[in-house]
């Protein structure tokens, strides 16, 4: 196994195994819980996917259903079982992964193995399929009534025209109600390869009796295809930039305003040097503790409801600003304004925000939980995680200047829903 | 786990010594007695001394400094057990001996926090005009806000309809006393805090005493005698119902909101709590809860279920969204679950696994640093003695199913909330 020194008394230990399988062990001696996390590179994103020379179409929301099916196998629930061993196991899915983990403390190696059994071969049987099926329809509609989930999904479908980047990642009744056995199968094989997983274990055990177990375990025996999934965005998007409707039912006015960044211009830098001069770049300029979030305070445009997002993915990114506001038009072209003149940046909070990101990756070291939380989203960011304190130390003010360049300032969006 | 108490310039200083986080945490916590009629004020009090501090003039340069302690994390918040109130302020650093740093974080962070409790800006001895009516605007912001979010709503009014809009559930904002907030409520409440509160600090994390005996001498002001909080209940009273009352609520939204609200006789007993704790894991606490097998894995009626027991208010919550066609199943279904629960019509290995699970749970939770921070304080205010491991474990597993039934028998149905859509009135 490979050993990362993390920090003075943190080690994380790696090994890719023969089929593909990525696996990042970080030992907690002194803590009491054991964590794993089986990540799978198959999200909400996936309608649409390049496989080997063929093309292929999946209804939105297969992923998550997969998520909820995959706890069974023939007729033995998982989460049952896991239970009588006092281990917790959930699963979640994003826009990019499908993460299945579980905790525990006594019986760790037995568990685990059991885990990997599991995952190494599910039997989906058609009863499951269609309880699943009523669950989820009825988790969909929960959602229904959220304001910001509507405005959120507005704005990004003007901004991309490609439904990867905003669908519901558990999809729609109607796209549900199409799955089937047959497409949650070739989706399984496809996309629930070795080569196309990641597991992180954390807890106090010692890395070498795992990783032995690991290779004995059925999980070992799988084989990866020479073919993986491919997924690759379109970055188009509508001419029409401003969208304002009025919905009578609402009690607030709600505007979200978004930018495309180019991505181009950061390739001199690594993953997280450059995910993170992003994130300092429009921090400083629009946090809650920014100059900008003051006037907009004091102007009586915005209120707590006020949020930021920074998405930064392979192929496109974005920033986004949300709050609820009396006068939202206002606010809509106070923010475009800001964006088109933002000023200079004060050296000092470059220097303080570098110091506060190095504070917070030593605090991921305080739990075995956080530990396996940050590993699995590190590799899923392509984050150097052996790496990080000095890359972010070593990352130049010059560098967050750059941010500047990659606004997209004629790909400014905004959606304002009023109420009457 | 023992707190290690001192008394210095006359304020209880509590020490919980443990190797081996990367990070300390200090906790100040002000306690008193609640009082619905200041409830608003105590919130917004520490809001304003976050955001209107004369040291650090604005937000950005209080993060700024912040950022500059390597990224430490400030929360304040206010939280009840009964009638005992706590203002807390708690504020977790590095420690340095990961950093290639010699500034002394320690004492840093305590003048931090001396800056931002004693030197909120003031005009004539008050706190400032400007500062109060951001905080009582941003208290009308969440009240909009409230009900625009159909979740939030439907809880917010179930409260309501459940405590008979009494005062002592105290959630926060308190529209009733809103309006009476002033610069000088503000103020009154802002002194009461500084100089009648029962000041407490808790410090955890990898410490060494000595040296944290003398910043804490160094940073505070000699205290004077604070009001005695002995007497404080530790559980609210209510008007108890003779027959459940059920409201319906209508509003424009596509899924039912269901609240179920189960009381229970108020009780001091600290038996009586392990009891109910274990008897709210039984039935909807975890996902192995008879909830959750029961309405969604059998029945398919939901996607969540749970229940939550509050003690303070000697209430038992269960709530669940599902179609409306479906809320007079689900209803009858959950009654029934607690009739046969009633009747003992449950098996120990049901128990078993609820042991288990809060067993795991105290141990996560006293694993993890803010964790087991909260669960000394929250002890502290109990009986005066840090959080014992040993003693919540032992005590959960005595716990027999002859308890659990009588406890269960004791639950009575208060009341059945139901927030709907509008056209979703029966025919």
């Amino acid at each position: 196994m490979n050993k990362l020194q993390i920090l003075i008394d943190e080690i994380l230990y790696y090994e890719e195994l023969d089929n593909g399988l990525k696996v990042y062990i970080h030992p907690k001696k002194g803590f009491v819980d054991y964590h794993a996390t089986l990540q799978v590179e198959l999200g909400g994103n996936a309608l649409s996917y390049q496989y080997g020379d063929e093309s292929f179409n999946l209804p939105a929301g297969t992923a998550h259903f997969l998520e909820h099916v995959y706890f069974e196998n023939d007729g033995v629930n998982l989460s049952d079982e896991f239970s009588k061993y006092n281990a917790d196991i959930n699963a979640s899915t994003s826009r990019e992964v499908t993460k299945y983990y579980f905790s525990a403390q006594e019986n760790f190696g037995m568990i685990l193995n059991r885990f990997l059994e599991h995952f190494s071969s599910v039997n989906i049987s058609n009863k499951t399929i269609e309880k699943e099926r009523k669950i989820i329809e009825k988790e969909i509609m929960m959602y229904d009534d959220n304001l910001y989930t509507k405005v959120n999904e507005r704005l990004l479908k003007q901004m991309y025209n490609d439904e990867r980047i905003w669908i519901d990642i558990a999809g729609t009744v109607k796209t549900v109600k199409s799955i089937d056995k047959k497409i949650l199968e070739r989706t399984v094989n496809h996309f629930y390869q070795p080569k196309n997983m990641v597991l992180v274990i954390t807890g106090p055990f010692d890395p070498y009796d795992i990783i032995d177990l690991i290779k004995k375990s059925p999980f070992n025996r799988m084989n990866s295809t020479s073919n993986l999934p491919e997924i690759n965005h379109s970055i188009l998007g509508k001419s029409k930039r401003h969208i304002y409707e009025i919905n009578p039912n609402q009690n607030v006015n709600y505007l979200m305003l978004g930018v495309k960044l180019d991505l181009s211009i950061f390739n001199h830098l690594e993953v997280s040097q450059k995910r993170l001069i992003i994130i300092m770049f429009f921090e400083y300029f629009f946090s809650e503790s920014s100059e900008y979030y003051k006037t907009l305070k004091e102007e009586n445009l915005i209120n707590y409801m006020y949020g930021t997002h920074i998405k930064i993915m392979d192929d496109y990114a974005y920033f986004s600003i949300s709050s609820e506001s009396v006068k939202p038009k206002v606010l809509k072209n106070k923010l475009i304004d800001m964006i088109k003149n933002l000023g200079s940046i004060d050296k000092k909070i470059f220097i303080a925000s570098i110091r506060s990101r190095v504070g917070h990756f030593i605090s991921y070291y305080d739990s075995a939980y956080s530990i396996n939380y940050t590993v699995a989203d590190f590799t899923k960011k392509k984050i150097d995680i052996s790496n990080y304190i000095n890359n972010v130390e070593n990352i130049s003010f010059k560098d967050v200047e750059l941010t500047r360049n990659s606004i997209k300032m004629d790909e400014i969006y905004s959606v304002i829903y009023a109420r009457n | 786990m023992k707190l290690k108490k001192k008394i210095i310039k006359g304020i209880e200083v509590n020490y919980i010594p443990v190797q081996k986080y990367k990070h300390m945490m200090i906790a100040l916590n002000f306690f008193s007695e609640a009082n619905a009629k200041t409830f608003n004020e105590r919130n917004m009090v520490l809001d304003l001394l976050e955001n209107h501090n004369s040291k650090f003039n604005t937000s950005d340069q209080l993060n700024l400094h912040l950022d500059m302690l390597y990224g430490a994390r400030l929360k304040s918040f206010v939280f009840n057990k009964g009638d005992l109130l706590a203002n807390n302020i708690n504020l977790k650093f590095v420690n340095k001996k990961y950093l290639n740093d010699d500034e002394n974080l320690i004492e840093s962070a305590f003048l931090f926090l001396k800056d931002l409790i004693y030197k909120p800006k003031t005009y004539k001895h008050l706190l400032t005009q400007k500062a109060t009516d951001e905080v009582v605007q941003e208290a009308y912001e969440l009240l909009q806000t409230l009900s625009q979010d159909k979740a939030s709503k439907a809880y917010f009014h179930y409260m309501k309809s459940v405590s008979n809009n009494e005062d002592n559930t105290f959630i926060f904002p308190n529209e009733e006393y809103l309006n009476s907030v002033t610069n000088r409520t503000l103020t009154d409440v802002y002194q009461d805090m500084l100089h009648k509160d029962l000041l407490k600090i808790y410090i955890i994390g990898d410490i060494n005493e000595l040296e944290l005996d003398n910043i804490i001498e160094k940073t505070f002001n000699a205290r004077l005698e604070s009001v005695s909080i002995d007497d404080v209940s530790l559980s609210h009273s209510y008007h108890s119902r003779e027959e459940p009352q059920e409201i319906i609520e209508y509003d424009d939204v596509s899924i039912s909101r269901i609240f179920l609200g189960y009381r229970l006789p108020v009780t001091t007993s600290k038996r009586d709590l392990e009891v109910m704790i274990l008897l709210n894991i039984i039935i909807g606490g975890y996902s192995q809860s008879k909830l959750f097998t029961v309405i969604r894995e059998e029945m398919q009626l939901v996607y969540y279920i749970y229940s939550m027991y509050d003690h303070n208010n000697s209430l038992m919550t269960i709530n669940f969204e599902l179609e409306h066609k479906d809320e007079d199943l689900a209803i009858a279904s959950v009654k029934n679950i607690i009739s046969e629960i009633r009747s003992g019509l449950f098996f120990d290995a049901e128990i078993e696994l609820a042991k288990n699970y809060l067993t795991k749970y105290y141990k996560s939770s006293a694993d993890s640093l803010s964790g087991l921070l909260q669960l000394n304080i929250l002890s502290d205010m109990d009986s005066e003695e840090g959080f014992n491991l040993e003693e919540k474990i032992q005590s959960i597993t005595t716990v027999s199913k002859d308890e659990l039934v009588v406890m269960a028998k004791r639950l009575f149905l208060d009341t059945i909330f139901r927030f709907i859509k509008k056209d979703d009135v029966d025919e």
